[in-house]
């Protein structure tokens, strides 16, 4: 048993140990550090701090000390508060993204069809009709894994209704981004997630798409950027999770520090006034997105991490969360 | 005791002894403790705990002897944050000048430090007229020839740095040139310069119209080629003549590739997205005619063909790029907007001049 929990935890830490290397190299070069040593640093402070590579290289916690590093909240030390701090009842409409649809439809203002709601053909069929091309995500999956933006009439040869029952997947509305946004990025939606805590706004992240993908997911090849709470403005460069950081788009060239998100206070707003349905959760990130009406939310977070936001301000949200 | 201290900064290798570090720590301490008390309620207020003051007068110390960190810049790049590895990487203002001289050569230093001298050297560039007012008396008729041609104008110290001492004067306020004159020689007590003021252009004006907006455009000459690297835009506050980030004025980094303004900060930490008194937004503003500001930063460098590093200050008028000053020992500043320390760069940079000595 304890010897199996041993191999276990080394298997799991030799895949962290691979994906660190890449990042091991570069930080090695740009700071004179030798590999073996922050390959060390990484390795204990993911048994301390639970930190992942994205963690320990580009929050660059092997310049900081504990005092440095307790700045920053992981994953695991998120999950952790989140356990402490939550009401696991409430969890259930946030979870399930069709429950999401339900509760928060004035805020979502878009059509959808699911896979225990508005299931049936006629359902589908009658969203097929009205929309042209929509966007399929997986229905029990995150970090934006699967999804893909196809025409509703043919999906790999399958109609919308068939593809979506055998793969498991939900089919949503297309949201038309305004102008400015698409100036950014015009292949993805590219949305601003806004992390409350009890209501307040603490920290803010833009979400970009980029090199041809067609979200803006940070996991899947999006860049990220940090966004001031009280102006609305992108106050750093856009950052990727390969260490990357641009002053312009590479594929637009629009510039990004300085950037202002369009109708910022009405985003904040609609932001608060959905605040008003949730129950016993403190801490949220909301996916915001500025369409042609106005802004929408495209998903409600409640596990995930703060490294989009942590990584482009140099120093954690810790204390804003704690307080 | 303070000859020993003395000694141990003037000797090179003395002061990078881990060794002796604790015994200089030691000497340090008591003179130092009510600098870093005033420091202290600088940055965290009046209401300090006792304990907790006295934990950070240690470290303060500390770091300023083994890692030469000034009590300011612990607070400023969050020093109690950082690995040893981390706080090894900072150049700060006691380092900066030793730096600086690695890669300048120290005969063309007075160049720079007088400005009399940077003004005869690079006249051309100047793109104004300046008058040397003595003390004596001697240049008094050169100076009311100037009056007469710009009445209002700027007064710097010969001696001064950092901004300190500089006024802008009116000769309407004065009957005569000669009472200017003796007013100003009982405010200098020593020469000091008289300059035609700087227009600025409006694009550049706007951020805070009472002082010129400088661009610091530090060059690296390489054997091959000339670079400017982590160029910055100084901008004034309070309403201030200078700029100086001495005199609270606001730092704002620049791309070098690009001339777009990505961070910005003051000296007392604060980060800005927009300039608090006049509300024009900093961050994403591109700098106008950045290419040949670089060009001309470019060219500058050639000038003074034996010094590797000179930090330009540069001003935009409606005549193009004007040079307001150029310093050998400019300081490394915009590591403080980033909180990042920079001697790994520097050292990849210094070893690719392949400087002989």
């Amino acid at each position: 048993m304890i010897i199996k929990r041993i191999k276990n935890h080394f298997e799991n830490r030799m895949i962290s140990m691979k994906k660190a290397i890449p990042y091991a190299e570069r930080a090695s070069k740009q700071y004179h550090i030798s590999k073996l040593r922050l390959l060390i640093g990484f390795y204990l402070n993911s048994l301390l701090h639970g930190s992942t590579a994205v963690d320990y290289f580009l929050c660059k916690y092997f310049l900081l000390n504990r005092h440095g590093k307790k700045q920053f909240i992981t994953k695991k030390q998120r999950n952790k508060y989140e356990e402490a701090h939550t009401n696991e009842k409430f969890l259930y409409h946030l979870y399930n993204k069709e429950r999401t649809f339900v509760r928060f439809a004035d805020f979502m203002k878009r059509d959808w069809c699911g896979q225990t709601l508005r299931n049936t053909e006629e359902a589908y069929k009658r969203f097929a009709e009205a929309h042209s091309r929509c966007i399929v995500k997986p229905y029990n999956d995150y970090g934006g894994k699967g999804i893909r933006i196809v025409p509703t009439n043919d999906i790999d040869g399958m109609d919308l209704f068939t593809f979506c029952k055998k793969n498991n997947y939900m089919a949503e509305e297309l949201i038309e981004q305004c102008d400015e946004l698409n100036a950014m990025y015009p292949k993805a939606i590219n949305t601003v997630r806004v992390v409350t805590n009890n209501g307040d706004c603490i920290a803010a992240a833009f979400r970009m798409g980029s090199g041809g993908g067609e979200i803006d997911n940070a996991t899947s090849g999006g860049m990220f950027a940090e966004v001031d709470a009280k102006t609305g403005i992108v106050v750093s460069l856009g950052y990727n999770f390969e260490g990357d950081s641009y002053i312009t788009h590479p594929d637009t060239g629009t510039v990004i520090p300085g950037f202002r998100i369009p109708l910022w206070d009405e985003c904040l707003k609609m932001v608060a006034e959905a605040e008003k349905l949730i129950d016993g959760v403190s801490l949220i990130g909301w996916d915001v997105a500025v369409s042609k009406d106005g802004p929408t939310i495209v998903e409600i977070n409640v596990k995930s991490g703060f490294r989009i936001i942590q990584i482009p301000n140099g120093h954690g949200i810790r204390d804003k969360i704690l307080n | 005791m303070n000859k020993l201290i003395e000694k141990i900064k003037e000797s090179e290798s003395l002061r990078n002894c881990k060794l002796l570090a604790p015994i200089v720590y030691l000497c340090y301490l008591p003179g130092r403790k009510q600098y870093a008390i005033d420091v202290i309620r600088r940055f965290m207020g009046k209401n300090v705990p006792t304990k907790v003051q006295r934990r950070l007068i240690r470290k303060m110390v500390w770091n300023r002897v083994v890692y030469h960190i000034n009590f300011t810049e612990y607070f400023l790049y969050d020093v109690e944050k950082l690995s040893g590895k981390g706080k090894r990487a900072i150049i700060g203002l006691l380092d900066n000048a030793h730096e600086a001289d690695r890669m300048n050569r120290p005969e063309n230093r007075e160049l720079f430090n007088d400005k009399m001298l940077t003004y005869n050297r690079f006249k051309e560039f100047y793109g104004r007229d300046v008058c040397l007012v003595k003390s004596s008396g001697d240049s008094l008729n050169e100076f009311s020839e100037f009056v007469r041609k710009h009445p209002k104008f700027i007064a710097k110290p010969l001696s001064e740095s950092l901004g300190i001492g500089v006024a802008v004067f009116d000769a309407v306020n004065y009957s005569s040139a000669e009472e200017l004159h003796s007013a100003l020689v009982a405010k200098y007590k020593e020469d000091f310069l008289a300059e035609e003021l700087i227009v600025s252009v409006e694009e550049l004006a706007m951020f805070h119209p009472s002082s010129v907006n400088t661009l610091r455009m530090p060059t690296y000459r390489f054997d091959d080629r000339i670079e400017v690297r982590h160029p910055f835009l100084r901008i004034g506050r309070r309403g201030a003549v200078v700029d100086n980030a001495g005199q609270g004025g606001i730092i704002a980094l620049i791309d070098s590739d690009t001339g777009i303004v990505f961070s910005a900060a003051d000296e007392s930490g604060r980060n800005y997205v927009i300039h608090p008194e006049t509300g024009v937004q900093i961050i994403g503003y591109k700098i106008p005619k950045w290419e040949e500001a670089k060009e001309f930063a470019k060219k500058l460098a050639q000038v003074v063909p034996e010094n590797r590093y000179t930090g330009w200050d540069i001003a935009l008028t409606e005549k193009g790029w004007v040079m307001v000053e150029g310093n050998s020992r400019a300081h490394f500043l915009h590591q403080m907007p980033l909180r990042k320390g920079y001697r790994e760069e520097l050292e990849g940079i210094i070893a690719d001049m392949k400087i002989k000595k």
